[in-house]
Order: C-alpha cells, then structure tokens, then sequence
C-alpha cells in the first residue's frame, strides 16, 4: 500500500518547476503515448503514462529509482498525438534532471569509447543526435589526450556513432560489429554450399532492418521466421548503425540484394538515423556505379510503426528488380 | 441641471457573502463613503439582492430623502436592473443610480492583495459617487413589440422553439438554409432513450 | 418536423437565410433570402415523378455523402416541405425533368433568389453545430481505411430509411461487420482540435452500439472510452443495460489505427488503463464519435446579429449561469447546439426555453427600453449656423441622425441606440448622451487620479464586450494587478480622443481604451470609428511629448477574460519599468498644449460644474 507520507507534493513541486514539467499536472491518463511508444514495444515494463501518473501523485521514490525513466528516447512519437498537448519526453527529462541531481544514474546500456584508438577528432559529437558525446582531456597511458567521452544519462545507444567513427574507437554493448557480422552469419548462412553453387534460382538477399521502422513484436518474430536459405533479417537500433563495408562484405560472400529498412524522414527514433542511413547507401549506391556493380542491388526503403506488411512488400519489390538484372550483373560479383 | 434640490447621497456595500467582504471589509469601504460630498448614509449588506438589502435602500430613500444612490456590488450586466426597479418602487427615478463593480472587477480578481483590493474598492465606490452627483433622471423608453418571431435553424431546437411559439398563438417564422427542416436529428436513426424513430 | 409544416402559426421558409437584420428588441426587421429551387413551390405536388428521369447522380449531403441523390430530388423522403429542388451546379440542363412535369409546370429555370424582408419582435437563433471531420487525425486513418466510418455515417448505414435500407455493411468490401470498435472523443477533449468536452456522443455510441447488439446478438462490439459521461436522467441506467447486455468497454484513449490491406480488418492499439498494458484489438469496422463543432458560418451570423462568440466558437451567450438563453442583444435567445454542444433532450429543452424567454417579450404590448440616447443642443451645432458639417451623421450606425444645412442636427429617437459614436465625433459639443456626458466621465476620471495616478492604468471600456470581459476575468477568478481603474461607457465610439488626453492631463500612468472585436460591435460599425480614431492618437501623443507606449488599444470580447487580465497585467509590468518622475516630467510637459484643446469644455454645463468643484477643492487645499 502507498502511504500518505510516500505522495511527497514538494516533489510534484520541484517538477513543475523543472524546465520541460509543467505540464505534468494535466495528464488525465488516457494511456495514448502508452499505446503508441516505441520503446515500450520492446520493453513493456517502460510506461510514459504510469510514470506521469506516479510522480503527479509526488512518488518520489518510486520515480527516481526506476529504469524505467531513462528509457525514454524521446522520438516524440506520443507528442503529437497528446490530447492535452503534453511534451511527454520534456517532462521525462525534467523527472531524469532531478535523478540526476538526487545522484541516479542511468542504468545504460551506453556507447563505450576505446581510449587506445580514439584520435579524438569528434566525429562522433557532430553525429550523437543526443549531444551525448563531448571531447574531454583524459589521462591514457599516463598521458593527457582530448578525446570522446559519453554521459551515460544521456546516450539512447542508437549505435549511430558506432558507425560514424572512422578509427573503429566506438563500441555498443549490446551491438558491436563482430556480433554484427556474427548475425549476418549466423548458422553459416553466407557459406551454405548450395547458395554459392546457383543450386537455387531465387536471389538471395539481406535485411538490414531497423527496429522502429516494423510494425510490433509478432511481427518482429514473423520477420524472424522468414529467414531461410533466400532471407537474412538482421535487425538493427538505428538504419544509422548500418556501415558500407559489412553490406560490401556480404556482397562478396555472394548476396543478391541488400534491404536497408529505416523510419520514415522526420520520424526516425533517433532523430537524424534515416538521414544518415540513406546517406550511406546513397553513396554506397554511386561506389557501386563507379566499380560496375548495379546499383539496384542495394537499396534504402523507409517504413512506419502505422504500416502492415511493409517489409514484406519491399522484399518482394528488391527480388522482382535483381531478377530483372541482367544474369552477367550479378556474376559479376559472384565470380 | 434639471435637478437643483441639495444631493443626498446613500451609498451601498454588499458583502456578497464572502465574495467581497471574503477579502476586504464592506463597513471600511461604507466609513470612506461617508467622508465623500453629499452622501449622507452609508451601509453594508450581505447580501444587497436580497430582499432585506432592498427593502433597506427603499426605506431609507423614503426616511432619509434619498435622491442619488449608489451600489458597490456586482456587475451592472448582473443587478443594474433589479436595483433600478428597487429605486423605481421607492418612488425615485431609477437612472438616479450608479452601480460599481467591486466583485467581477475588484475581489475576484485582487483576492490575493487584500490592502490594494480596498483600496481599489474605495476609489470606485468614489468614482460612483462622482458620477451620480452629475446625473439626471430620465424618462424610461418604451417602444412597441411587433408580435411575430423568428427562428433561424429548423432543427429540433428550432422546432422545439417554433411550436412551443406557435402555441402560445405568437406568429413565428422558421427559416432553415437547407431545402428541408430536421437538420442533424432527421438523419439519426432511432435516439435515446426511447429508441423510436426521430422525424 | 410535420407538427411545425401543419401549424397554422407557423410559416417555414426553407432553403432560406437570414441576411441582414436591423431595429432592436420588438422591433426587428429582418431580410430573409429563398435560395432559387427551380421548383414552383405553388405547383410541386411532390410526386417525384421528374426524379427517376433525371440522369444526374450526385453525392447527398443528407446521407453523409455515401449514397447518391439525382441533380432534381429531395433530400430525403420525409423531407419538410415536400419539394423538389434542382442542384443547378451539376444539372445538365437536359429538361427531362419539365417532360416529367408535364402539366404540372412546376420547373422553372428562370427562378432568382428572392428577398423578403419580416418584422418581427424577437429571434430565437437554433442553427445547430456541424460535424468534426476526422481526417485530420493522421493515426485513425479516416479517409484512408474504408473501414473507419464516422458515427453520423454509422446512423445513416444502420438507419431502415438509410441507403442501405438499415442493413449495416462495410465499406470496404459490402460484407456485414462481425466486430465493431467505437472509439469516443474524437475532436473532443482533444487540445488539438476542441478543448471541450461535446456531451452527447457517450450515448449516442452506447445507443447504437445497443441498437447492433439487438438486432446481432453475435457481434462483438468495444467501446474506448476515457470517461463515461452518463449524468442525466436514465442515462446511467442506459450504459448499465449496454454492459449487461456485453458490449465490451475498455478504459483508454486509442493510439493508432492500422489497416491489414489484404483483409481490410482494422488493428486497434490501446492502452487498457484498469491493466496497464496495451492491447492490439481486430474489429472489422472502426466508429469514430466525432465532436460537435461551430456551424461554419457561425461567424457570418454573428456579424449579422452583432452576437459574441465563445472561446470555442459556438455563440456566446449573456450570462453562462444565469442568463444561458439569452444573447447580450435584447430580444435575441439561442436554442440548441449553435450555443454549445448538447444531445436532443438537452436541444428540445432549450428550444422550449428560448421560446418561454421570447414570448415575455412578445406577449407584451411595449416593452422599456434605456433611455440612453443621445441629444443635440441645437445652438452648438454649426449646421444650424449654415455650414457644412456631417461628421455626426457619418458616425452614426443607424441613419437616426439627419443633417441639413442651416439646421441643426436632428436625432430620431426611436432610430438611436444610443453608442454615442456621434458625441465624441461632434467637434462642437452639440451632441452629449444622457447617463454617459463628458462631465459625468470626467468626474470618475477624478477620483480615480486623484492619488498617485502615475502608478495607474486608466480603462475606458465599452459596455457590451470589455466590460464583459473583465467580468469574466473576475468569474474566472484570473488574477491580475490592481492598478487598473474602469470607466465603462456603451461603445469605443463613444471614447473621446479628448477623454485620453484629460486623463494624461490628470497624471494617470497608463491609459487602455477596449472595445469590441469588430464583427462583435453591438452598434454595427462603432468599432471601427472608434479604432480610426485612436489610430490617429498615436501621433498626437509623440507630437504632445508623451511617450504613446503609454497609451494602449485592445479589443477584448465578452468571452476573453483571460486576454483582459493578460492585457492589464501587461500593462502593469509595463508601467513598472517607467520612471515615475519622468512620466510627471512627461504630463506636467503636455498640460498645457492639453488645456488648451480642452477648453471647449468649458461651455458645456455641467463640465463647468465639476470643474467648479474642482477650484473650490484648490481653494479650500490652500485656506488649510
């Protein structure tokens, strides 16, 4: 039972007070940014509402100490469909300021820095769409060097840096490159015999897709199933996090096609991933024209959390444009 | 001037409850009053609508030969006409009445500053007086009522209005922009809470 | 509907609108416009006989636009009056219709709008409210998905007399619904469209959602919802029957919509609050429970009738507690959702109502008016001394003023409304208005400059909008500073360039002059002689050496509480960053170009009575 004495008023206070809070008092709690946040389709324990809901009634406590209050990325998915207008990732922030300042800190997972390899040439300030990132003199084998450093409070490990550092210094905990790669191959995938060998005519592709950018977890466990011997999925934070020399790589074991999948411009979760995506495979796209690879062959699609079946459309779509290539494009690669 | 006998000046305070006299003190504004020209009575009331306040103004207009009065309560768009009614059925002519605002206008909206509230309260009750010393009676207008009505909209308001009229025996024209009448209850299907149809 | 065509006092005139209303209270004349049928409404008998020979098929707004109607046909079959009217945008002219007719020769192409003008002696305004269209909600997918219907286009599918003769299908492929979702508030209680909360729809979707239930025991119906809103009489007892008989509520507001393309079925994703977990509901067919919105021409009736609108749109009415029938105008009284969204029960009361406040006036043989007009002292005026002057009569909103050269200005009584647009625009004095002269205003300007006026913001406010705002500031409880003093006059015509001039003459820190908006002016066009005026004073300010931000204008509604409270707050602010010693510096400057123009005064009699007292108070200040 919650007791008089837990529902702290000074800490509804202190809220209202926060740049970003004052809104906090007029949710009625319909439970729309529940229903539509992103984050809580892959954990369901974060819920905007709840959260609202609990420090309204100056549950300080509770608020503070959760995970949960750092889970919000603050994609703003919710923000326009509030029906009282509240910022919901303003008032996050507000609630996260004074966990922070009550000594809280953000549970992570965070992007890490190799301070061996950094050359600290930012980089990946420039591209932390959260301003996570800043360059810092720090002590590295007893000499002082300016290099990157994250704030754990800060950093939504969109992996987006990951992919912008030149010197291979960033890393993710959760998504490295070598787990990258391992689950593009994962099961042996690139080197099963009978694909390398035509034994089928189907092209055979890969899927590089962005978990914001489908629709919700079944459909996620759907897209799973559809790996078979034609189909890899690979599921990535952030279309952000794709680099150009694993979709070359994969290329060269023998792959068809290559799917990128983001959100859609300007609803990208990380705010700045669909840019950066198909920025990449834009440019990946003119290498390719360059060295006589089709450029049909790897293409940037972007879908929304709104649309069903989505992938499976533009899987069918990348298949019906490299069977109309030329049989010579494609051996080329392959020979 | 038409009105030439010595001013004699009641000056009212309604306390409104605790909407006035919650937040400032009806008996300093009614003391100030009675330091201003030519008023020679000041009161409070609680509640000056009421039958007692205005059965006290009429009194004193006949005992203390009131000619000019002035009330401090609420909004002319509120009681301007039943304290003109009450001046009336004392016998004086009711535009020799200044009503001022001190509720809408003063405590509603200065609760939280109490000493500016009164103080605020006491010019306008001045102001009153000021004004009240300058005004002249005048014979109400009264025009004549064309017996016919008109309804814009001949929806079920519409209709609603235009029957209970028509019954009355009043002549009413019902306009509707549409080329029929019903408007959005015409297209309902059957409504709540009797289920029947609802043309 | 056919009560109201039968009544022997009652006289429709359909297909109809009011254009232009003139007098006051008992004395109305209104202009009323008939659109042109192209139907002899004396010769259409209603047979419908021109209908099946018209080859025009085009969308009928009666149906919300999902079954069509031929270019010559009536709404609907029970349609009051019977007559057949053409849609001339879309008629082919092929006189298929005139064959039909044959001897009837009910058709006539040549037909014009016809205006009628009707005195009558009150107006009930009932023009209803209109429908929220949801397709500006990107995430319902209205307008997108065939399946996401609005709650209007349900009571036409499911209505016996309906395009689909009552049998509810879907749109998408004209199969019968098995699960169906109603999602409440739509447009309601959402900030982003209508903050207010339209009343009728939790019942009207239990109603229907009873109704299907009957007539399918099989189907599954859902019902998001955020509140019931249940409070009057039955209505409780209502949405107990619906839970009873298993309509399925759930508590949260439905995030998105999304259509499977192949199947046309909708997925739900809601928010169950009571389990705080979000759910993914397939129905077959999604009902959106729009809000009632502000007819869209609402406004252009508002111009006519000089009515105030609402923050939400809808008329405003004169007192939201104690008057709710009644316009501010006399003798003007709303019924129905044109003052505020409301269900039938809620409309047919009010439609009673309007009716019982406007025959108190009707049953009446005269009814008083105030006497607060305006008079011309025929020796002042200059047109009575041969010269040409006018500018009384140009002001005048009315035409109640007539001017001839070598007399004076001549004010018809009964014709005045008594604004005094004409007293501030007289440059003679001639003209002064009773319960509102000169003398009188001066006299309060007096006493409310007389201590520390720097520190003060004097309001000359206009008695139908700004005086009512600051009303409802003080309903509303909004708190500001209380620095400002009021001066309320009938119109912002009515304030004199002069009245600002004398109350910088008088020390006051601030001067604010508020009116109407301009298509609220109770007086028509006063307003705008006012705003012409005070934007001249500007100059004259910076000319006298008094700073003009000191001097503000604002057109503040009845309904704009919080823009009075926000206005004298800004004021006040302001006020504060003057220099107090500089704003004397500034007056003392200015006192004497402005006794100078001020002057003329001195002839009016009664001015020259307080300004008597005045010398007597100077007088008596020294003897002490």
């Amino acid at each position: 039972m919650i007791r008089p004495e837990q529902m702290d008023r000074r800490f509804v206070e202190e809220i209202l007070a926060e740049p970003g809070g004052e809104h906090l008092l007029t949710c009625w709690s319909c439970g729309t940014c529940a229903a539509t946040c992103l984050v809580r389709r892959f954990n369901p324990a974060f819920n905007p509402r709840l959260i609202l809901h609990k420090a309204g009634l100056g549950l300080r406590e509770a608020v503070l100490s959760s995970a949960e209050i750092w889970a919000c990325s603050a994609c703003d998915a919710c923000y326009p469909r509030c029906p009282q207008g509240i910022h919901i990732s303003d008032v996050m922030r507000a609630i996260r300021n004074l966990a922070i300042r009550a000594g809280y800190e953000a549970p992570g997972p965070a992007a890490q820095v190799d301070a061996a390899t950094c050359s600290g040439c930012a980089v990946c300030t420039r591209a932390c769409p959260y301003a996570a990132i800043e360059r810092k003199p720090q002590m590295v084998n007893g000499q002082e060097r300016t290099i990157a450093w994250v704030d754990r409070n800060l950093c939504q490990a969109c992996g987006i840096c990951v992919a912008a550092c030149p010197s291979g210094a960033m890393s993710l905990e959760a998504m490295n490159d070598a787990e990258l790669l391992t689950r593009v191959a994962a099961g042996g995938w690139l080197e099963q015999p009978g694909f390398l060998q035509g034994a089928s005519d189907a092209p055979r592709l890969l899927a590089f897709v962005c978990q914001w950018s489908i629709r919700a977890e079944e459909e996620w466990e759907r897209l799973q199933g559809l790996n078979d011997e034609h189909l890899r999925v690979v599921i990535l934070p952030c279309s952000g996090r794709v680099e150009p020399a694993h979709v070359l790589l994969a290329l060269s074991k023998g792959v068809d096609g290559v799917l990128v999948m983001g959100c859609h411009e300007g609803e990208c979760h990380y705010q700045r991933g669909t840019y950066l995506g198909r920025g990449k495979v834009a440019l990946l796209n003119e290498m390719m024209a360059a060295v006589g690879l089709a450029p049909q062959r790897v293409r940037f699609a972007e879908s929304s959390a709104l649309e069903r079946r989505a992938f499976e459309r533009q899987v069918a779509a990348l298949r019906e444009a490299i069977a109309a290539l030329r049989p010579a494009e494609i051996s080329e690669v392959r020979g | 001037m038409p009105n030439r006998e010595p001013l004699r000046i009641g000056v009212y305070v309604c306390s409104c409850g605790s909407n006035i006299g919650g937040v400032i003190d009806p008996g300093a504004v009614a003391e100030y009053a009675r330091t201003l020209p030519d008023v020679v009575l000041a009161r409070t009331s609680l509640y000056l609508c009421g039958d007692p306040g205005q059965n006290r103004i009429k009194q004193d207009i006949v005992e203390h030969r009131l000619n000019r009065v002035v009330i401090a309560a609420c909004s002319v768009r509120m009681h301007e006409p039943t304290f003109r009614a009450c001046l009336a059925e004392a016998g004086l002519n009711p535009f020799l009445m200044e009503m001022t605002n001190i509720r809408e206008q003063d405590t509603w909206v200065h609760a939280h500053v109490p000493d500016q509230a009164l103080i605020k309260a006491k010019e306008m009750v001045a102001a009153a007086v000021a004004k009240v010393r300058h005004v002249a009676p005048l014979a109400p207008l009264r025009v004549p009522v064309t017996k016919r009505a008109l309804v814009i909209g001949g929806g079920v308001a519409g209709i609603s209005a235009a029957l209970d009229l028509g019954d009355m025996g009043i002549p009413t024209v019902l306009v509707e922009k549409e080329l029929s009448i019903g408007g959005t209850m015409a297209q309902l299907n059957k409504t709540f809470p009797t289920m029947d149809c609802s043309i | 509907m056919v009560d109201a065509a039968r009544h022997p006092k009652i006289t429709i005139k359909a297909y109809s609108e009011v254009e232009r209303v003139d007098g006051y209270i008992g004395n109305f004349r209104a202009f009323i416009t008939q659109k042109p049928r192209y139907v002899i409404e004396e010769r259409c008998t209603g047979c419908g006989e021109c209908v099946p020979v018209c080859p025009i098929e085009v969308p009928n707004p009666f149906e919300m636009n999902i079954a069509p109607r031929k270019a010559i046909d009536v709404p609907h079959g029970q349609a009051v009056p019977l007559i057949y009217a053409i849609d001339i945008e879309n008629c082919i002219k092929c006189y298929q219709c005139v064959t039909a007719c044959g001897e009837r020769d009910a058709i006539d192409f040549l037909q014009e709008p016809r205006t009628e003008e009707v005195e009558v002696g009150a107006i009930i305004v009932a023009t209803g409210a209109d429908h929220f269209n949801p397709s500006v909600i990107p995430e319902y997918g209205y307008g997108r998905y065939p399946n996401v219907i609005t709650a209007m286009e349900l009571e036409r599918l499911a209505n016996s007399a309906g395009p689909t003769v009552g049998r509810l299908i879907r749109p998408s492929d004209g199969q019968p619904p098995h699960r169906l979702a109603f999602i409440q508030c739509v447009g309601s209680r959402d900030k982003r469209f209508n903050e207010y909360c339209s009343g009728y729809c939790c019942m009207a979707s239990i109603k229907n959602a009873i109704l299907l239930k009957q007539e399918h025991p099989e189907m599954e119906i859902t019902i998001f919802y955020m509140d019931i809103r249940s409070p009057s009489k039955g209505y409780e007892e209502f949405y107990n029957r619906a839970r009873q008989m298993g309509i399925r509520f759930i508590r949260g507001r439905p995030a998105q919509i999304t259509e499977d393309p192949e199947t046309g079925n909708l997925f739900i994703e809601v928010e169950d609050q009571d389990l705080g977990q979000v759910l993914e509901v397939e129905v077959d067919m999604a009902v959106l429970a729009t809000a009632l919105i502000p007819q869209p021409d609402t406004q252009q009736l508002a111009t006519t009738l000089t009515l105030a609108r609402s923050p939400s749109g809808f008329f405003m009415e004169y007192h939201p507690k104690l008057r709710p029938i009644d316009a501010p105008n006399d003798g003007i009284f709303f019924a129905g959702t044109a003052q505020g969204p409301k269900d039938i029960p809620a409309s047919v009361a009010q439609g009673s109502a309007a009716a019982a406040r406007a025959a108190r006036v009707l049953n009446a043989e005269t009814w008083e008016i105030e006497p607060v007009i305006a008079r011309v002292e025929p020796s002042l005026c200059i047109s009575a001394q041969g010269k040409k002057c006018g500018l009384c009569a140009a002001a005048c909103p009315y035409n109640a003023i007539i001017v001839e050269v070598g007399r004076a200005a001549q004010i018809i009584p009964a014709k005045c409304h008594g604004c005094g647009g004409c007293v501030a625009e007289c440059p003679q004095n001639a003209i002064t208005q009773d319960h509102f002269t000169d003398a009188q205003i001066v006299a309060q300007m007096r006493e409310y400059l007389r201590e520390k006026p720097e520190e003060k913001i004097l309001v000359l406010m206009c008695h139908w909008c700004s005086y009512g705002g600051a009303d409802n500031a003080g309903v509303s409880h909004f708190q500001y500073p209380p620095d400002s003093r009021g001066i309320r006059v009938m119109c912002s015509a009515r304030m004199d360039q002069d009245l600002v001039l004398e109350a910088f003459r008088r020390g006051a820190g601030m001067v604010l002059v508020s009116g109407c908006h301009p298509q609220d002016c109770h007086y028509i066009s006063g307003q705008q002689v006012a705003a012409r005026r005070f934007e001249r004073l500007f100059r004259t300010l910076e000319r006298l050496g008094i700073n003009p931000e000191r001097f503000r204008v604002e057109w503040i509604s009845a309904a704009e509480g919080e823009k009075y409270a926000r206005v004298i707050t800004e004021m006040s602010q302001k006020l504060a960053s003057f220099d107090k010693a500089a704003l004397r510096r500034e007056n003392e400057a200015a006192r004497k170009a402005i006794m100078q123009r001020l002057l003329r005064w001195r002839s009016l009699p009664d001015m020259a009575a307080v300004l008597a007292e005045e010398e007597e108070e100077e007088k008596e200040a020294v003897l002490e």
